[in-house]
């Protein structure tokens, strides 16, 4: 009687087997890339929902139009804080001044204001960690 | 047998293996970047580039790009706060502010960290279940002076992970490390611009400043109508929280409103977030969670093969120790005539060795010595060669290749002593060493007893790392095994046998390709002792090339499974198979299988500790096993007599040399479990011949 080297299978099953295993476990590891990539795609919002009430609107300085806008600046915003239940109605961009900040309705900003010009420009307010 | 056509050695376990600690790379390094990146303490890089523009300095605490570039701002309106916090979510504190607000009926802003969002998802669902809404802070609380390439990614990640947690996808974007709009610097702002543009920028008007921890009145004090900053993670918040509890009714009981950054404004709540995108945040976070929990299993992984590492050496210098004295008086005695010695060389194809193993055992000072050459149908002169040398007491015996195992039989059934030393044909013996060799045989317990056998080509790296391994291996290892006694292996170089211990074992067998191996395993079942003698000396050519190298351990490390395997009863037997089964086969199965297999991951880790760790932590790591390695290795030199000169080596094991190691490791474990033929075992042609002559032996 002949036996086998140690291992060896010549019914071939355990070969089948163990393919079928790394067949499984390269998918899953290819999956799991795909998993991996996946998360580093898509997009943020590509444009901010609506605005109702932009209350200051300033041209940024490297903006490359300042002063085209078709509809004409309407009349000064209202207080946001009475605006209205119809935000959409109210949709108003003041045009930046030339020079002094323009008028800041809500109060919040008229007490944002005060601090800032509390603070040097130059200096920068505290920074939290 | 052996008709099945011999197939072509399986090559896709490499990809598999590739693929693998590509992922497990990958996974590490997405846990580095996320518990490493942004971590560090104290200020941000002061590169601010000045102050932004007028129109975002000067600007409300919300600010817009409008798609023709001008930047838009809003505050809240009057009688509001919006309450703000940052650096979530915390699985401690969040949930405190969030049962906060909920008893005074506020709603809040939080802007969390993408990645404690993918930690903690159940807390960023309860922020929104509350009424609260989530903005993005970055995926790693990054600093200012982040590369746009990078700020946009964290910006996306965030995005999914949010996405994930709470169905939403976030508008509202705080950048870390941001104040108040006048604080805004031209690098934020221009990442602003680059990175986010579609994102409102949520400044705040109050800074509370809380993550200094001022005190609750402090923190109470600076809570005033507008956007306020506050922090919900990142240490001990009991001060925020206190404060809270005590500020809200207030301002509450003068008819302000807390509520969200997007109610304060008017504005939508945050979008519903596509489905593609919760999968993509499902995705990231399991893709998080996974490279944690391997980063951790790792850690532990690795500590546990320092412990065992350490745990080996002490048991190795103990057992060293106790073989030291032993040998010490096994040398006292004058060296003892045990009667006939008959050497048996199988020589297949070994005309360039053959003389010189020839006579050097000739040359042997053992009064009783007779050479038997098995030539196992060698196609150049080697038997010949013998037959030329004209010496008394050298016999050949020829036999059509009928392999390694077959060949020694042969030379047992033509030996006439009953003391037999099995010889490879390229091995050069010491004077003295047959003489030493059988001396432990006069114990009549003692069945077989492994030489010393020594790299005698030590030039160039691979010489050098190989004389260093046969050093250790057999001035520690056997040293061990034999007070253990578990000795797995005499090797083929050099070994004693009693005849009588050959006729239990019923004599080599041949069905592994580790034949020294599975023949010395079973010596010691048929419970004969197996002793280690350092002094005989036998030198030996090693691989010269790393693919000869690999060919010899591939053989080695597959034959030492199958060895393994053909003699796993013993684990469950008692007495002496029991020790071997428990101690021999239980320590090779751990340190020459189980741990070669985790290598590869540890290399891994050692890539990732080198990116990511603290670079001092790293190398003090290394430096200990280096240090533990290269010690190990001088306790064995100096028990072998043997030079210190090549330890410099020993650390450039760590590449190439190690690799090597443990992929042979792995190529054997593939071939082991697929059951193939390998083309040794043709070549070897098992069976019949020895067979036949393992019936004439007993």
């Amino acid at each position: 009687m002949i036996a086998d080297p140690v291992f060896v299978d010549r019914s071939g099953r355990r070969r089948r087997l163990i393919v079928i295993a790394g067949t499984a476990g390269t998918l899953v590891l290819l999956a799991a890339i795909v998993a991996l990539l996946a998360g580093f795609t898509g997009a943020g919002p590509v444009a901010v929902p609506g605005w109702p009430g932009a209350d200051a609107g300033r041209p940024a300085p490297n903006a490359r139009v300042t002063t085209t806008r078709t509809t004409p600046p309407p009349a000064p915003a209202p207080p946001v804080a009475t605006a209205s239940a119809r935000p959409s109605a109210r949709v108003s961009v003041t045009p930046p001044p030339s020079s002094s900040p323009a008028p800041l309705p809500s109060t919040g900003a008229s007490t944002r204001v005060k601090g800032r010009l509390a603070h040097s420009p130059s200096a920068h307010p505290t920074r939290k960690k | 047998m052996g008709k099945r056509a011999l197939r072509r050695e399986p090559r896709a376990h490499w990809a598999l293996l590739a693929l693998a600690m590509l992922v497990l790379l990958a996974e590490l390094c997405l846990n580095g970047y996320v518990t490493h990146a942004g971590a560090e303490s104290g200020d941000p890089p002061p590169a601010d580039g000045g102050p932004a523009p007028a129109a975002v300095t000067g600007g409300a605490a919300v600010q817009r790009l409008e798609p023709d570039g001008r930047v838009t701002s809003r505050a809240v309106p009057a009688k509001t706060i919006a309450l703000t916090f940052d650096d979530g979510p915390d699985p401690v504190w969040t949930p405190r502010i969030l049962a906060v607000l909920a008893r005074h009926r506020a709603r809040a802003t939080f802007f969390e960290v993408g990645s404690r969002v993918n930690q903690h998802p159940e807390i960023a669902r309860q922020v929104v279940a509350g009424g609260n809404e989530i903005g993005s802070h970055t995926f790693t609380h990054v600093p200012p002076g982040t590369a746009v390439w990078r700020l946009r990614l964290e910006l996306t990640l965030t995005g999914n992970a949010i996405a994930a947690a709470t169905g939403r996808q976030p508008t509202l974007l705080r950048l870390p490390y941001s104040s108040t709009p006048e604080a805004l610097t031209a690098v934020e702002y221009a990442e602003w611009r680059t990175a986010a543009p579609g994102y409102l920028l949520v400044t705040t008007d109050r800074d509370t400043v809380d993550w200094q921890r001022p005190g609750t009145a402090a923190i109470v004090r600076a809570v005033r109508p507008g956007i306020v900053m506050m922090h919900d993670s990142g240490g001990d918040r009991a001060q925020t929280l206190a404060a809270l509890d005590q500020v809200i009714p207030r301002w509450q009981a003068q008819g302000y409103r807390f509520v969200t950054v997007s109610e304060a404004l008017r504005l939508p709540a945050a979008p519903a977030a596509s489905a593609a995108q919760r999968w993509r945040g499902q995705a990231l976070r399991l893709a998080q969670v996974t490279a944690a929990l391997l980063a951790r299993v790792l850690g532990v992984a690795m500590i546990v093969a320092v412990v065992l590492g350490i745990l080996r050496l002490l048991v190795q210098l103990a057992t060293a120790a106790v073989h030291v004295r032993r040998v010490r008086r096994r040398h006292r005695l004058p060296l003892r005539d045990l009667g006939p010695v008959s050497v048996i060389v199988p020589a297949h194809n070994e005309a360039a060795n053959i003389a010189a193993t020839v006579r050097s055992l000739i040359r042997n000072d053992y009064p009783a010595i007779e050479v038997i050459v098995v030539d196992d149908g060698s196609t150049d002169d080697t038997a010949a060669i013998v037959e030329r040398l004209g010496l008394p007491g050298v016999h050949v015996v020829r036999q059509p290749n009928a392999g390694k195992p077959a060949a020694l039989n042969t030379g047992i059934r033509h030996a006439r002593g009953d003391l037999l030393i099995l010889v490879d044909g390229d091995t050069v013996l010491e004077p003295d060493a047959i003489g030493r060799l059988v001396q432990p045989l006069a114990d009549s317990r003692v069945g077989a007893v492994s030489g010393n056998a020594k790299v005698a080509n030590r030039a160039g790296l691979l010489g050098r790392w190989q004389h260093l391994e046969y050093v250790l291996g057999f001035n520690l290892d056997r040293r061990m095994f034999e007070v253990a006694r578990c000795m797995p292996t005499v090797p083929g170089a050099i070994g004693a046998f009693r005849r009588a211990a050959v006729a239990d074992a019923g004599g080599v067998p041949g069905d592994t390709l580790a034949e020294d191996t599975d023949f010395t395993m079973a010596v010691q079942r048929a419970g004969w002792l197996v002793d280690y003698e350092p002094r005989a000396v036998a030198w030996t050519e090693a691989p010269a090339t790393l693919s000869q190298l690999w060919r010899q351990r591939y053989r080695w490390c597959y034959g030492t499974m199958q060895a393994m395997w053909k003699h796993r009863a013993t684990v469950r037997q008692r007495g002496a198979a029991g020790r071997l089964g428990r101690r021999g086969l239980g320590y090779l199965l751990l340190f020459q299988i189980l741990l070669p297999l985790t290598a590869p991951m540890i290399d891994i880790y050692a890539v990732y500790g080198f990116l990511f760790l603290p670079p001092g932590r790293t190398a003090a790591v290394w430096a200990g096993f280096t240090g533990v390695q290269v010690a190990t290795a001088a306790v064995a030199l100096r028990l072998d007599r043997e030079r210190y000169g090549p330890l410099w080596s020993l650390p450039l094991q760590q590449i190439v040399y190690r690799q090597l190691m443990y992929l042979v490791v792995i190529q054997s474990t593939v071939m082991a479990l697929l059951g193939g033929r390998l083309r040794w075992h043709r070549m070897v042609r098992t069976g019949a011949a020895a067979v036949r002559v393992r019936e004439d032996a007993t």
